[in-house]
């Protein structure tokens, strides 16, 4: 309505969504929005950059494909479809043996080897070494644990985004936590 | 290596992963974006678009004064998205009138070459084409131009059709008021700028066309509806201006890209305004305001700097206040730190220390000068600067062979009012001196409330703070309401002539105390060089204000089981409404005591916050759904305090609303289970310490036992095996909730009530394998 629009009104962000269907602006406007957390998503993904980047790509051209055909109704909806594409895109990708085996590789590449003399347990796994022992997870609990430990996302969010229950969700979490504890235990020890 | 989801938490929060994205491929599939966007679009009925945007336009109503063409590239914060495209108008600051003519035709694009505005305002616009045609009746067209708009530069645009003689036949500005000429985008640039002669459609009669840019008369308002969506230009601009809204010009803008570095440098032009375009966000904003500039080694400057990180467009502004002065100052002897000698020639730079870290304040402010000497002894002094601590840097400015390899020396002084000090030199000599507070009733004037204590604060009567120069002490070396502290003569003096002075406050430590002055003043004559000998100054007790909450069924609000260890519910101050993001003050940090009871001080300014609304007091109850979170359940009404602990009623939290309903089950089942337990025990007092194999046989009332039958499952004897260790073993659990929720309550064989989360009820057996798990 024009006379609301009047005054400057603080933006919502539904209203953009709302919007994005039908004006590149708006559309652009929520790329802008979204395109770090994406490319982000991607790269705790996939550990390779240049690999997120293909695959960021391919999820948005995804949405400018769909979008006009999104059923969704706000932020939070146009979020959960954002990562739900990003999600089956990343897995899509890691699939393929082959490119598993060439993560897993680079991966292993970037292993600092913990000094023989450091007493310094507390320090925890680093990168490349957690993301060998994610890997080893299937595609769908991997995205779990990047969703919960990356990004932060709340239990319901990530239900909402995966199309789980709740409590499965939980129990699930705590399943590939004793996974994770195991798989990471191997990679110490030197075993890939 | 990692017990549960929290420390698993840590581990990732540890690593260092580089997530940086590449620019270029954030610009190059935005384009790959939008066109595959816009390709999408052309499958769809053609007309549709457009003629609805007409529509819309159509329909907008301009007022009067706001006539013809505007193009705005302003950017309101953050801009709305309307159902139409408005108009916005600007102002040019000294833009001649430019015009364009050419020959009329239709339906044809005439190419245009109209430069608006000067070099040094780099061609504001530029036109390039336009195009007129017919459409539903009705002569329109489109003008096809490049903008560089700086919001600060205001025209518009008007497009008039003459006739052979060159007489005007129509005007997108006079036709009739409800044509103007409109904004609307396609692509991100170039821009079009439609336009329409409504109720003129004598085309034949055009011959000729003009194309004007001129000067919009200052007082032209904006129109209500005239605003333009600038998605696509991300601009910064703003305006700086001094004492009394002054405006400064050639004021310095600094546009920290966070990840891509500096923009470079624009300056406030005459009218104080400044504004840059193609941003990368996020982005911070400062600006530099120089009260003098002689040469790199010899000026004065202020900065200001919002302090958070900004996205997409933006209006900064920035207001300066005078350069501070004050009395204090500093003087010194430059020398060689290696060898001792004299360095005569150097220049000083002074500055207020400031953490650029600190991202709690709204502004990040600094002052500082810098200034050369050239001298035959080293000496210098600066003068006239206010109290406080300065970063203070000298570089030497001869090039010999003293100053060869001394870049420069640094040094922090704190300065205080009407004191000079000497660089390097031990800092004032200062000794120490004792004092007393006591309450009236003769008792030390400590709080007895933990997370508060009494401070003895310095003012001088041009600051706009005070700082803690001493807390009253209960414990420890100074007991009995007595404080020590470190004065210099100099500062001495100046209590003496009462230039500054002493406040005693009962307050939550690392508070910074504002211009409120809140205590009461300690007279100086009190203090001494001895112990023994320091004047008390008897103080008011504050009152302390006490609330209770409870339970809806009246019971203290502390759980029975808490979700995890330290758990508690806590009593918040905060801005109203409260909002998840928000954060408030903690007001007594160990939280609601067993009997549900909080107690508190205020501060005059907070009790004056809650009166108005401004504030309000949060009840976080701690969740049974994420460990280590808490969420607010309800506001603590002000009027519900009291000052006297007896008089308060307690105050009852419910739990209707949905977002708690997994609070209010929990709770409710803690009842249950305790109840479950008494009944169990006295079966087993009758049954030879045994206990049922089902719960039927209990003496329980009946919708006790409904409810059990439904939630519960119980373990009993016939299931459990021999056991040590009854706090081990599991008599029943809350199957509902864990069915719900994935953790839940356990009662053990001796009694006491659990609240455990999944990697427990593992160990414990509790968490089955039916329970739907993806694999």
């Amino acid at each position: 309505m024009v006379g609301a629009m009047a005054k400057v009104v603080e933006q919502t962000e539904d209203d953009l969504v709302l919007k994005a269907r039908t004006q590149a602006g708006a559309l652009g406007r929520l790329y802008e929005l979204y395109y770090e957390r994406i490319f982000r998503f991607c790269v705790h993904r996939l550990f390779n950059k240049e690999i997120a980047e293909d695959v960021t790509s391919t999820v948005f051209l995804e949405v400018a494909r769909s979008i006009r055909t999104f059923k969704g109704r706000g932020e939070q909806d146009f979020r959960s479809w954002l990562y739900a594409i990003a999600s089956n895109q990343a897995n899509a990708y890691i699939r393929k043996t082959s490119r598993r085996k060439k993560l897993l590789e680079e991966a292993a590449g970037s292993i600092t080897a913990p000094a023989a003399e450091s007493t310094d347990k507390s320090s925890g796994p680093d990168w490349p070494m957690l993301y060998t022992a994610i890997l080893k997870l299937k595609p769908q609990r991997q995205t779990i644990v990047t969703l919960r430990f990356f990004e932060n996302l709340k239990y319901e969010q990530i239900a909402q985004i995966l199309n789980l229950k709740e409590v499965t969700l939980r129990v699930t979490l705590h399943r590939i936590l004793n996974e994770l504890r195991n798989h990471l235990q191997s990679v110490n020890d030197g075993v890939t | 290596m990692f017990k549960d989801e929290s420390e698993f938490k840590k581990i990732v929060n540890r690593l260092k992963i580089d997530t940086e994205p590449n620019p270029e491929h954030r610009e190059n599939l935005r384009r790959q974006m939008l066109s595959v966007f816009n390709k999408t679009s052309q499958k769809q009925k053609t007309g549709t678009a457009m003629t609805d945007i007409w529509r819309i336009i159509m329909n907008n109503r301009i007022t009067k004064l706001a006539v013809a063409a505007v193009i705005a590239i302003i950017l309101l914060v953050p801009l709305s998205y309307g159902t139409g495209h408005l108009i916005k108008k600007l102002f040019v600051g000294s833009v001649e009138i430019d015009d364009y003519q050419g020959d009329f035709a239709l339906s044809k694009d005439i190419r245009i070459e109209l430069e608006v505005g000067t070099k040094e305002q780099q061609n504001i616009v530029s036109a390039r084409n336009i195009r007129f045609f017919v459409e539903d009746d009705e002569l329109r067209g489109t003008l096809r131009c490049w903008i560089r708009c700086l919001p600060k530069y205001k025209w518009m645009t008007t497009i008039e059709l003459l006739d052979t003689k060159n007489k005007k036949l129509a005007s997108t500005e006079h036709v009739n008021e409800n044509a103007g000429v409109e904004v609307s985008y396609k692509n991100s640039s170039p821009r079009d700028i439609h336009f329409s002669f409504r109720r003129w459609s004598n085309v034949s009669q055009a011959q000729k066309f003009r194309v004007c840019f001129e000067k919009a008369s200052e007082d032209i308002e904006t129109t209500p509806d005239a605003w333009v969506d600038t998605s696509e230009l991300y601009v910064v601009h703003g305006r700086v201006t001094g004492p009394g809204g002054k405006p400064i010009a050639n004021s310095v803008i600094q546009i920290r890209q966070k990840g891509s570095g500096t923009a470079p440098n624009v300056t406030t032009d005459q009218r104080g305004f400044y504004s840059y375009d193609s941003i990368k966000w996020p982005y911070s904003v400062g600006a530099i305001v120089y009260e003098s500039y002689a040469s790199s080694q010899d000026h004065k400057h202020q900065y200001k700097r919002l302090n958070k990180y900004l996205e997409g467009s933006q209006t900064v502004n920035f207001e300066f206040d005078e350069f501070p002065t004050g009395d204090a100052a500093l003087f010194g002897q430059v020398e060689s730190p290696t060898s001792g000698q004299t360095i005569r020639e150097f220049s000083v730079d002074i500055r207020l220390a400031v953490d650029f870290e600190d991202y709690s304040p709204e502004y990040l402010y600094q002052f500082g000068l810098r200034k050369p000497f050239t001298t035959e002894d080293g000496r210098f002094e600066i003068s006239n600067l206010p109290a406080g601590v300065y970063d203070v840097t000298i570089y030497p400015t001869q090039n010999d062979e003293i100053t060869e390899y001394i870049r420069r020396m640094s040094y922090v002084c704190e300065l205080q009012e009407g004191q000079k000090i000497e660089i390097g030199a031990e800092n004032a000599r200062k000794k120490t001196w004792y004092g007393r507070v006591l309450f009236e009733d003769g008792s030390a004037a400590v709080s007895k409330l933990e997370g508060f204590e009494t401070q003895v604060i310095y003012w001088h009567q041009d600051s706009t703070w005070g700082f803690t120069l001493a807390t009253v002490d209960d414990n420890g070396y100074f007991d009995n309401g007595y404080f020590a502290t470190q004065i210099s003569d100099e500062v001495m003096e100046y209590f003496k002539s009462g230039q500054a002075w002493l406040k005693v406050s009962l307050t939550k430590p690392d508070i910074i105390h504002e211009v409120q002055k809140e205590g009461e003043k300690y007279p100086v004559e009190l203090l001494s060089l001895e112990r023994d000998k320091a004047g008390v100054l008897k103080i008011k007790r504050p009152d302390i204000y006490y609330g209770r909450i409870l339970y809806e069924n009246g019971k203290p609000a502390v759980p029975e089981v808490f979700p995890w260890p330290d758990a508690k519910v806590r009593v918040i101050l905060r801005y109203t409404p409260a909002s998840s993001k928000a954060r408030g003050v903690m007001l007594h940090p160990t939280g609601v005591d067993n009997e549900g009871y909080f107690a508190t001080y205020f501060t005059d300014k907070e009790i004056e916050q809650l009166k108005t609304g401004e504030y309000s007091i949060e009840i976080y109850h701690p969740s049974y759904l994420e460990m280590n979170e808490s969420y607010p359940v309800i506001s603590y009404p002000f009027e519900k305090l009291s000052t006297e602990k007896e008089s308060v009623k307690g105050y009852k939290m419910s739990f209707k609303s949905q977002e708690f309903e997994n609070l209010r089950q929990v709770l409710e089942s803690i009842e249950k289970l305790k109840g479950l337990f008494a009944a169990l025990k006295t079966y087993a007092n009758s049954h030879q310490g045994n206990y049922p194999g089902t719960i039927g046989l209990l003496d329980i009332k009946a919708d006790d036992f409904q409810w059990l039958a439904e939630n519960v499952e119980y373990i009993g004897d016939a299931k459990a095996q021999t056991t040590s260790k009854p706090a081990e073993t599991v008599l029943a659990y809350d199957k509902a909730l864990l069915e719900k929720y994935g953790s839940t309550l356990v009662l053990f064989r001796d009694g006491h009530i659990e609240f455990c989360w999944p990697r427990h009820l593992e160990i414990l057996g509790i968490l089955r394998t039916d329970i739907e798990v993806l694999h």
